[in-house]
C-alpha cells in the first residue's frame, strides 16, 4: 500500500522526486560489469567509468535513477577485442560515447525490487528492467542488481557479428553499488 | 645488376626480398607498438596481414638462399668477425619466424579467437585450438622476441654502417641500390 500511496502522491506532484533519498556513490567500491557469450560460454567485461545517480528510499520503492555510462571504457581482458567493443560494429564510441539509463518506475517484488528505466545506447532508447535487491541502513547501503538486455535491439554487434551464432544476443549487466545517505 | 648474386653483390632478387622485408618489418613493429592505443579493430587486422606477408617473404628468402650463392665476406675480415655475423643473420632469421608464428599462434590459440584474414581477401586458418597456456607462451616470445629482434637489427644496422663508413667496404653498397662504396682511407 505504502508503494502505491507514493506513487498516488507522485503522481500528484505532491512528492517530488528529488526528495527520495539521495545517494552518494563510493566509485571505489562499486561496478558496473558485463557478460555477454563467445560461443556459448561466458565473456565477461567491465566498464570502469560510470557515474551513477541514486535517489532511492527502500521503504517506499520510489526514487530516480539515471547512470551515465562510459563505454570507452569498456574492457574485458583482451585489448583487441576492446577495441572491437569500442569500434564501429558494437559501441561506436566515437558517434555515442555516452550510454544512459534512467528509472523512475520502481516496483517490489519478493527478491527485492525492480526499477522500469529505459537504457540509451548508440542512439536506441530502448525498455530495460533492472532487478535489485538493496541492503543496509540509512546511512549506508549497497545495491546489487542485474538487467538482461538483447544486444540486437540497440544494434550493438552488428556486420560481421550480427548473427548471433558466435556473440550471443544476450548481455547480462550486473553492478554493484555502495551508497553513502548524503 | 643481375638477378642472381655475385661474389661481390646482391643481385636484384635478393635485394627486393631484403628490402620489402625491411620496410615490412618496420612497418609491423610500429603498428604493433602503437595498436593497443590506437583501440581500432582495422589495425590489428593490418598488423596481422603484414606479419604473415613477412613470414612469406622469409619463406621466399630461405628458398632464394639455398638457390644462389652469397657474396663473400670483405677480403680480410677476420674468422672470428665472420662467425659473429653468420650467427647474427642467423639469429636474424630465427627472430624473423619466430615473431609472425607467434603472432599467428596468439591469434589461434585464443579463448575467443576473432577471425584472422590476409588483407580482407582470403582467411587464414588457425594453427592451433584454444589454449590459454599456448597462448601465454606465444604471448612472451612475442613481446620478449620483439625486444630481441630490435636489438639485433639495430646491430645489424649499426654494421652494415660501420662496414660502410669505417671498413669502407662492399657489405653496405652490395645490397643498397645507389649506394657505391666510398674510397679508401689515407
Amino acid at each position: 500500500m505504502h508503494s502505491r500511496f507514493a506513487a498516488v502522491l507522485l503522481l500528484l506532484g505532491i512528492v517530488d522526486i528529488a526528495q527520495a533519498i539521495e545517494w552518494r556513490v563510493d566509485a571505489s567500491h562499486s561496478s558496473l560489469d558485463f557478460e555477454f557469450t563467445y560461443e556459448g560460454e561466458a565473456f565477461p567485461g567491465t566498464f570502469s567509468q560510470f557515474a551513477p545517480k541514486i535517489a532511492f528510499d527502500p521503504a517506499t520503492a520510489t526514487g530516480q535513477f539515471d547512470v551515465s555510462i562510459d563505454l570507452g571504457s569498456s574492457s574485458t581482458d583482451d585489448s583487441e577485442w576492446d577495441s572491437y567493443l569500442h569500434g564501429s560494429n558494437f559501441f561506436a564510441v566515437k558517434n555515442a560515447p555516452i550510454a544512459r539509463y534512467r528509472a523512475e518506475r520502481f516496483e517490489t517484488t519478493a527478491e527485492g525490487y525492480v526499477a522500469h528505466g529505459e537504457l540509451s545506447l548508440r542512439g536506441k532508447t530502448q525498455p530495460v528492467d533492472l532487478r535489485f535487491i538493496w541492503a543496509g541502513d540509512p546511512s549506508e547501503s549497497v545495491l546489487e542488481g542485474e538487467a538482461s538486455l538483447q544486444r540486437l535491439d540497440f544494434d550493438v554487434g552488428g556486420g560481421e557479428w550480427a548473427d548471433d551464432e558466435t556473440v550471443g544476443a544476450t548481455v547480462i549487466v550486473r553492478t554493484r553499488l555502495l551508497l553513502m545517505a548524503q | 645488376m643481375s638477378l642472381k648474386n655475385t661474389t661481390q653483390n646482391w643481385g636484384s632478387v635478393a635485394r627486393l626480398l631484403h628490402w620489402s622485408t625491411a620496410v615490412l618489418i618496420i612497418a609491423t613493429a610500429i603498428i604493433g607498438l602503437t595498436m593497443e592505443d590506437i583501440d581500432v579493430p582495422t589495425v590489428y587486422k593490418l598488423h596481422k596481414s603484414l606479419g604473415l606477408t613477412v613470414l612469406l617473404l622469409v619463406a621466399a628468402r630461405l628458398i632464394w638462399r639455398l638457390l644462389d650463392r652469397r657474396p663473400a665476406y670483405p677480403s680480410g675480415m677476420p674468422k672470428l668477425q665472420q662467425w659473429i655475423s653468420s650467427s647474427a643473420h642467423g639469429f636474424l632469421y630465427v627472430s624473423m619466424i619466430a615473431m609472425p608464428m607467434s603472432g599467428w599462434i596468439m591469434n589461434s590459440a585464443g579463448k575467443r579467437p576473432l577471425p584472422l584474414e590476409w588483407f580482407g581477401l582470403f582467411p587464414v586458418p588457425a594453427i592451433s585450438g584454444p589454449n590459454p597456456d599456448l597462448r601465454h607462451l606465444a604471448h612472451e616470445v612475442h613481446e620478449i622476441g620483439f625486444y630481441i629482434a630490435a636489438a639485433l637489427l639495430a646491430v645489424h644496422v649499426l654494421a652494415a654502417l660501420k662496414h660502410h663508413f669505417v671498413d669502407r667496404d662492399h657489405t653496405l653498397s652490395g645490397m643498397t641500390p645507389g649506394v657505391q662504396p666510398l674510397p679508401p682511407k689515407e
